[in-house]
């Protein structure tokens, strides 16, 4: 054990001597740890995130109903083109036990101005006062759409909407223009924060609400396509009895044919930690080719550092060192190179993900688990390609390597 | 007390074309605190003898005998920790690692020896002291002179309490001012500390210096007398007429001496 410990303080003794070339060493350790466990940090505090959005933001409670079976093995192409959503569904939908709201979105073009300000960007959703219950709504000032507003040219702009339109100026009161109709503006939300939400799919910061039925006005009459169909349950506990009841009653109006999606917050993640799995599973195989190259190198260097200290094994030999202490001296040596080269990786991962994540706006994690995978790799690493010089170390014979030059 | 006793030493190399007997029907015995020089011609066999002796090669047959315990037949392992505890060794090329202090030097055999850092440094110093380099301890091997290293390289040898000291050429890399202060040293602690000392040379100047001389030719002891006088260098009878006087380059440019013939 003291053996050990004497071998280690040789091993640092030795790499001080040559700073350099063990810096360079460790490059290919340092860059392939690096990227694996930014990655990491960076998958985790995306996974994070969005969890923290459907489980706190927005709320576990809903279930989305699309068009289309966007989830199914055939691909997405039933989900394209007019929707298969219609308002027998909503009805259907509201009669359900443990569902406490229902509110379709109908998305609808047009470009919304005040005066000669346009928001190009706005997304204009016809939807009812059960939006309210399906979303957390944050108004920053007036109300939200009621069942009075029914047909009523009135709208409600979401933050970026508001602040693109009027800026800092009261909007609540004033009118807007959508395809030459004159809106009133009744309501105004506060600009969320949450840049997450946007990966779930349900940011409506850009969004201007109007009533469901008033935006018959822009379909000759007729009630608008249903893109969505929100639906609240009154408690998380029931959600999937409500997806089962949901499945039933909406295959029934649609004639026994499943050509719609019910969705969970709960697949809405799982879909995103699919695609970021696969993701983070690629870079880190790419990365750990950067790993087996920084093992190589540590190979060939340990490999030149045995010949070049031939004598110095020799004289090690001959005063006393066992082939086993000379075996342990030159894998610790490699060990310690490697742990080194894990720990600066560590070291430029957290500044790495940490810059990422400013730019994206997202909180890399970095695990405990994170971390002792990556000391434990580089330990392994060391291990593995140590082994080879330090035989090589231990088999010379103190004879001929006190001959060396 | 005997501290070595070699039987019928016999060495020969297999791993050549044709085997080689570098030496054959060695007998040889050195008392406990004996002065001794062992020295022949390149290719004599003294080195085979030397490593031999200093357990860094085994006899092909014979028997060795070291503090009284047959060796001959020990395996690497137990080489390596009667090496660590009875043998010091002291080389023409003194052999320091340059990248540890003076007294880091000292130490390493008592690394091996699992002597803690405290003792060690402590021990260490003393032994700087011995050979007069106790205020060099934290010098580098490159800021100190030649003989200086060797006096460094005779202190690590003495770590360990070891029976026996096997200087190998020690005078060798060094002028001849260096040279006589070098085997005075060791004689010297040859006197004060009892260390028996084998020192193997070419230099019949050097051998002159020891107590007794073991002149070693194709591999067999041609003649084993005791010097006369240690200052009487030149006249001792014991010096042998065909005795080659050759420089010390030349004796390690000219190949292992156990290609003797």
């Amino acid at each position: 054990m003291t053996m050990l410990w004497e071998n280690f303080k040789m091993a640092l003794v030795s790499l001080g001597n040559a700073k350099l070339r063990s810096l360079l060493t460790m490059l290919g350790i340092i860059i392939g740890v690096a990227a694996v466990v930014s990655i990491l940090a960076v998958g985790q505090g995306v996974e994070k995130s969005v969890q923290d959005d459907i489980t706190g933001v927005v709320n576990a409670n809903a279930v989305d109903v699309t068009s289309g079976s966007s989830m199914g093995k055939s691909g997405f192409s039933s989900s394209l083109g007019a929707s298969t959503l219609t308002t027998n569904d909503i009805t259907a939908l509201t009669k359900l036990k443990h569902v406490s709201a229902v509110a379709p979105i109908s998305l609808v073009s047009g470009i919304v101005a005040n005066g000669s300000v346009q928001s190009s960007g706005a997304l204009l959703l016809a939807t009812t006062p059960d939006f309210a219950k399906t979303q957390s709504i944050n108004l920053a000032a007036g109300r939200f759409l009621n069942a009075s507003d029914n047909g009523r040219d009135v709208v409600v702009l979401g933050g970026q909407a508001k602040q693109d339109l009027f800026g800092e100026q009261t909007a609540v009161g004033h009118t807007v223009t959508i395809r030459n109709i004159k809106f009133t503006v009744i309501g105004a939300l506060a600009t969320s924060d949450s840049s997450a939400s946007s990966l779930t799919g349900s940011n409506f910061d850009n969004a201007v609400y109007l009533p469901f039925d008033t935006a018959k006005v822009f379909s000759e009459g007729a009630t608008p396509q249903i893109l969505r169909i929100l639906v609240q349950v009154d408690s998380s506990a029931n959600v999937n009895s409500v997806v089962s009841s949901a499945t039933i009653a909406l295959k029934q109006t649609h004639g026994g044919q499943k050509d719609f999606s019910i969705l969970t917050q709960k697949d809405i993640l799982s879909t995103v930690d699919n695609i970021l799995n696969l993701l983070t599973d690629f870079i880190v195989s790419i990365a750990s080719i950067s790993l087996l190259v920084g093992g190589i190198g540590i190979m060939n260097i340990m490999l030149v550092s045995v010949t070049e200290r031939t004598r110095e094994i020799g004289l090690r030999k001959a005063i006393g060192a066992s082939s086993f202490t000379v075996l342990s001296q030159f894998l610790i040596e490699a060990v310690v190179l490697s742990l080194i080269g894990g720990g600066l990786g560590i070291l430029a991962a957290m500044l790495l993900a940490t810059g990422a994540g400013k730019v994206a706006k997202i909180t890399p994690v970095f695990t405990p688990g994170a971390i002792a995978l990556a000391v434990s790799v580089s330990a392994a690493v060391g291990i593995i390609f140590g082994i080879a010089p330090a035989i090589k170390a231990a088999r010379k014979r103190p004879i001929q390597a006190l001959k060396a030059e | 007390m005997n501290v070595i006793e070699l039987k019928d030493i016999g060495k020969t190399f297999t791993d050549r074309d044709e085997p080689t007997k570098a030496l054959e029907n060695v007998n040889l015995t050195i008392a406990s605190g004996e002065f001794i020089a062992i020295i022949g011609p390149s290719g004599s066999g003294k080195t085979t003898l030397m490593n031999l002796l200093g357990l860094l090669d085994s006899p092909s047959s014979g028997q060795y005998l070291l503090d009284g315990e047959v060796v001959s037949s020990f395996k690497d392992r137990q080489l390596a920790k009667l090496r660590r505890h009875k043998i010091g060794f002291v080389f023409q090329s003194f052999n320091l690692l340059t990248r540890l202090s003076v007294v880091g030097n000292v130490e390493l055999p008592l690394v091996y020896a699992g002597v803690g850092s405290k003792q060690r440094r402590q021990r260490a110093i003393e032994l700087l002291g011995l050979v007069g380099l106790a205020d060099h301890a934290n010098f580098r091997p490159n800021q100190i002179s030649g003989g200086q290293t060797q006096r460094v390289a005779i202190a690590r040898a003495l770590a360990n309490h070891p029976s026996l000291i096997l200087a190998d050429e020690p005078t060798g890399n060094l002028d001849t001012k260096a040279s006589n202060a070098i085997i005075e040293e060791l004689r010297r602690l040859n006197r004060e500390t009892g260390a028996t000392i084998v020192v193997v040379t070419h230099n019949p100047e050097i051998a002159d210096q020891t107590d007794r001389t073991v002149t070693v030719r194709d591999g067999h002891i041609v003649s084993d007398e005791a010097n006369r006088h240690q200052s009487d260098h030149g006249q001792a009878n014991t010096a042998d007429p065909h005795r080659p006087a050759r420089r010390p380059s030349l004796d390690m440019t000219a190949g292992p001496s156990r290609s003797a013939k």
